[in-house]
């Protein structure tokens, strides 16, 4: 069989989102838009005080209200759900009980206390009203620094103190680096909390078959064949009769990359109930009680030489955990210890990573998790040398890349770089801004007393999560490819999409290899009923291990089309081409069997070739050999007036490579998404807790995300570097665009403000901290 | 939260203290208040409407009087919950004569709110508690120039 397919037509192409129509109709089926009869509704009372015991819970009053079926308490659960669990495997790591709902003490607000269920959603609501807690107010732990200092109040009685782990690296020899350097740069960063909020808050809808014994959960997640596993371990349920699917899921940025105690309780409830039971999250739930991401305090030197030689960098990492840990929490803040050099070959690096337990909401995965905390710290430093050194913040990036024949390239911190070219991305990013002009448009400004800054980012970062070794719960994916009796492929995957794309972008490298149209084509997932296997959509791995996954499975089931076809043409299996429907051998495209004749005589099986079985499936298990690092350039141009301390920005222009991209719209989208999270962070967003442990920031009036007037037009543009490590040459591109644009708005603005002296500022750049760091300058 | 106000109320210090002192008195000076009975002890048992950002619940809780040093000085501390969340706070109070027949009361304490009010009305409960504040003395003002009689 002639392995290449046709002329490549749709792998590349900007084939518009085959999900958008149902979309913007409304025609989808989130989790709350599906209905099952008798269906009970749930709410969670949730803890006001950040750190408290809890002395009695009064629930008779709740019990007693008309419709109200059932009130539980964590003390009634206990031992029958399981404690919510934590994937990461971290020498050391402090693992505490995690119940589903509190017992006897509470750790942050928000903690759910106890559920009601009931024949209707508004008295399920009203009834929370009706339960009395009594508390015993604890002091609460709420400043990353201040926590791990002796005389903090310790959270857990079980352990000595608040620290959930230290993760130490001596690679090289820093001390001998700093001993030499000709200068040092030290700099404290904050990276603040921010709160995920996808469009779609989270929800859970169960149901159990007594009869059958079978648990079906609609869940909004990431993660279906994850919250599988767990929910049978929680329930002490056989996992064989346990089905999550994950409907339409309006967003998730790594906040639904999670198992939380309303699954548990919801799917709990159902099994005791006896009908369908259904939780729907309020936005001001999701606020306090859904993943939170960043929450870094960050303490980093670097030694340079004169020529802008990067010697080394030592690092105190301070990481907030939260109360609990949630699946992934405390290998979050790993990502950042493991791609602290960024794009730049530093040989000697010295890390302490610290996990701090707080009275606040558990950190985890939010886009870029772990990854915009290095490059923010990076490309900070490598401004902040720059600076120091008089040198200009082009010139010290392209002094300390890797050269493209370097990579594989691995890295101080253990990790190795499939492949790179960061010259050519920053390159490209420079000629786009015509950077010289603009160095000298900036100085004719400055001589009029305007303040224009030009930010870079050249990033490197990790992604395309596995191999499986690297990945907590696995990094393979799978994928099954059928072709029905009428020649329709359907194709099922592990992936779970969620935004991203995939129904269209798996479709194109399906229709590329069997050269047939797209419309054959349907991409099933997030369903462990129709696919049973699966690890989930995050770390920006779905096309890297899941398209992987699915173009080595559409080759196998190919290979044997290929011999029932050369059987049906009384030809050699190794000449035949699939192209436009059809199969034929090379050169005589005029004596052809058709795709869907091909697929009927597989299933009639009255005319195979001797040893081929009926039926056209396969199923692959994908294992990359190594993560993906996508890297990349941005620029951006802001103005900064002195008066009112406000941004004006005025240009971004992304140059990003993601290896071999499938399908560029989508590709663009994610750039586009990424970079608006990342402004976001940049300027606007901060969750803001008080001295007790109240989340301030509890609503959208408090907490500000970017609105669309407030983002620019993206410039963007690609370089493409394939990556070794899967056959589509493929990195993903799912968080570029957050992990390299708020440090590039930083830069910018702290290059604005560097007459005035100014060398760094913190995030969100409001105006009033823009203003206020100005005064303090002068 | 920090508190720091004060207001000038147009009768003798005396007369200020007993207005501020007396259960009755403060029932009808409190805005929202629907029930304040003594318990004892300086104690009240309290039942407060509170309404920021539209967010509105029935705090229950005690008010106590403390430091009692007539007619110049007192603490009040307050602790209270509803379904929008807990608040407690502690305040000193001063009076002080400053013209003949008219008194500065100065107010000096800490308030914190727990649970929705603290999510949603954070950003306002400043100044929702100084407007409230203001609304009380107010009230006191005109209960005592009503009563200069008795």
């Amino acid at each position: 069989m002639a392995t290449m397919a046709g002329p490549s037509r749709l792998i590349g192409a900007p084939i518009k989102r085959r999900e958008d129509p149902r979309l913007v109709q409304g025609l989808s089926h989130y989790v709350d838009d599906i209905k099952l009869v008798n269906t009970l509704h749930c709410t969670f009372l949730r803890s006001d005080y950040a750190h408290a015991d809890i002395k009695s819970i009064d629930t008779e009053a709740a019990e007693n209200l008309s419709g109200v079926v059932k009130v539980i308490t964590g003390s009634d659960i206990a031992g029958k759900v399981g404690s919510i669990p934590c994937a990461a495997e971290i020498e050391g790591l402090k693992v505490p009980d995690h119940p589903a709902l509190a017992v006897g003490r509470v750790r942050f607000v928000g903690e759910p206390i106890a559920a009601v269920v009931a024949t209707d959603p508004y008295v399920a609501r009203d009834a929370l009203d009706l339960i009395e807690v009594e508390y015993d107010e604890l002091p609460a732990v709420v400043d990353l620094d201040a926590a791990i200092e002796s005389d903090s109040t310790v959270i857990y009685d079980e352990f000595d103190d608040n620290i959930a782990f230290t993760m130490p690296l001596d690679a090289g020899d820093v001390d001998a680096a700093f001993a030499e350097a000709d200068h040092v740069v030290s700099q404290r960063f904050v990276n603040q909390r921010l709160i995920p909020n996808s469009i779609e808050p989270r929800g859970v809808l169960a149901e159990y078959l007594p009869g059958e014994g079978t648990l079906t959960v609609w869940s909004s997640t990431q993660v279906p064949h994850h919250l599988k596993t767990i929910l049978s371990l929680l329930l002490d349920l056989p996992e064989q009769l346990v089905r999550v699917i994950a409907p339409e899921v309006g967003g998730g940025f790594g906040s639904k990359l999670n198992v939380y105690p309303e699954e548990a309780v919801v799917a709990y409830l159902a099994t005791q109930l006896r009908k369908p039971v259904k939780w729907i999250e309020k936005r001001s739930e999701g606020f306090t009680t859904t993943i939170h991401g960043r929450d870094q305090v960050d303490y980093v030197d670097m030694a340079v030489k004169n020529d802008g030689t990067i010697t080394a960098l030592r690092a105190k990492l301070l990481a907030n955990m939260g109360a609990y840990h949630q699946l992934l929490t405390p290998i979050i803040p790993v990502l950042t210890y493991l791609m602290m050099p960024g794009a730049y070959k530093i040989p000697n690096i010295k890390l302490e990573l610290i996990g701090v337990f707080t009275n606040k909401m558990a950190t985890d995965a939010y886009r870029g998790a772990g990854r915009p905390e290095a490059t923010h710290i990076i490309e900070r430093m490598v401004d902040l040398a720059a600076q120091k050194l008089g040198m200009d913040a082009k010139e010290i990036r392209f002094k300390n890349f890797p050269q493209p024949d370097e990579f594989p390239l691995e890295m101080a911190t253990g990790v190795t770089y499939d492949s790179g070219n960061y010259q050519m991305s920053f390159n490209k990013a420079l000629d786009t801004v015509d950077y010289a002009s603009l160095r000298a448009r900036q100085a004719e400004l400055r001589g009029q007393g305007r303040y224009m800054g030009i930010g870079i980012a050249t990033y490197a970062e990790i992604c395309g999560m596995g191999p499986s070794v690297g990945v907590a719960g696995g990094g393979w994916e799978s994928s099954t490819v059928r072709i029905e009796r009428t020649g329709k492929v359907t194709v099922l995957t592990g992936v779970s999409p969620h935004g991203q794309g995939q129904e269209t972008s798996f479709a194109q490298i399906v229709a590329d290899e069997y050269g047939i149209s797209i419309d054959d084509i349907v991409i099933i997932h997030g369903d462990t009923g129709r696919q049973p296997q699966g690890i989930g959509t995050f770390g920006s791995r779905a096309t890297a291990v899941g398209g992987a996954a699915l173009i080595i499975a559409t080759q196998q089931v190919k290979e044997k089309m290929a011999q029932i076809a050369a059987h049906m043409l009384e030809a050699n299996a190794d000449d035949l081409v699939f192209e436009d429907g059809n199969i034929f051998v090379q050169g005589s495209p005029d004596s052809a069997v058709t795709f869907a004749d091909v697929a009927a005589t597989a299933h009639v099986a009255v005319n195979l070739p001797p040893e081929v079985e009926p039926g056209l499936e396969a199923t692959h298990f994908f294992e990359p050999s190594n993560f993906t690092y996508p890297f990349g350039a941005h620029i951006s141009i802001v103005e900064v007036d002195p008066e009112t301390g406000e941004i004006d920005l005025q240009r971004y222009v992304a140059v990003d490579d993601c290896g071999n991209i499938i399908n560029p719209l989508l590709v663009d989208g994610q750039v586009h998404g990424g970079i608006a999270q990342g402004l976001g962070q940049a300027m606007y967003e901060g969750a803001v807790y008080d001295e007790n442990g109240q989340l301030l920031t509890g609503s959208f009036m408090d907490y500000a995300i970017p609105k669309a007037t407030q983002v620019p037009r993206f410039e963007t543009e690609h370089t493409t570097t394939p990556s070794p490590v899967n056959p589509l040459g493929v990195k993903g591109v799912g968080e570029a665009g957050t992990i390299a644009s708020s440090p590039c708005l930083v830069n910018a603005v702290v290059d604005a403000l560097s007459p005035f002296g100014i060398t760094d500022i913190d995030m969100p750049m409001t105006p009033n901290r823009v203003w206020q760091a100005i005064q303090d300058a002068q | 939260m920090k508190i720091k106000a004060d207001y000038t109320v147009s009768a003798h210090r005396e007369k200020v203290w007993e207005h501020l002192t007396d259960a009755d008195l403060l029932s009808q000076s409190i805005p929202g208040c629907e029930e304040l009975k003594a318990a004892g002890n300086d104690t009240y048992e309290a039942t407060i409407k509170v309404g920021v950002a539209g967010i509105k619940g029935t705090y229950k809780g005690t008010v106590t009087l403390e430091n009692m040093q007539p007619p110049s000085a007192y603490r009040l501390i307050v602790e209270g919950k509803s379904t929008i969340g807990f608040l407690k706070g502690a305040c000193d109070f001063r009076l002080e004569e400053v013209n003949s027949g008219e008194t500065k009361v100065e107010l000096a304490g800490e308030l914190t709110v727990g649970g929705k009010l603290a999510r949603v009305g954070q950003r306002i409960i400043g100044s929702a508690a100084k407007m409230t504040i203001g609304q009380f003395f107010k009230q006191i003002n005109k209960l005592v120039t009503t009563d200069t009689d008795s």
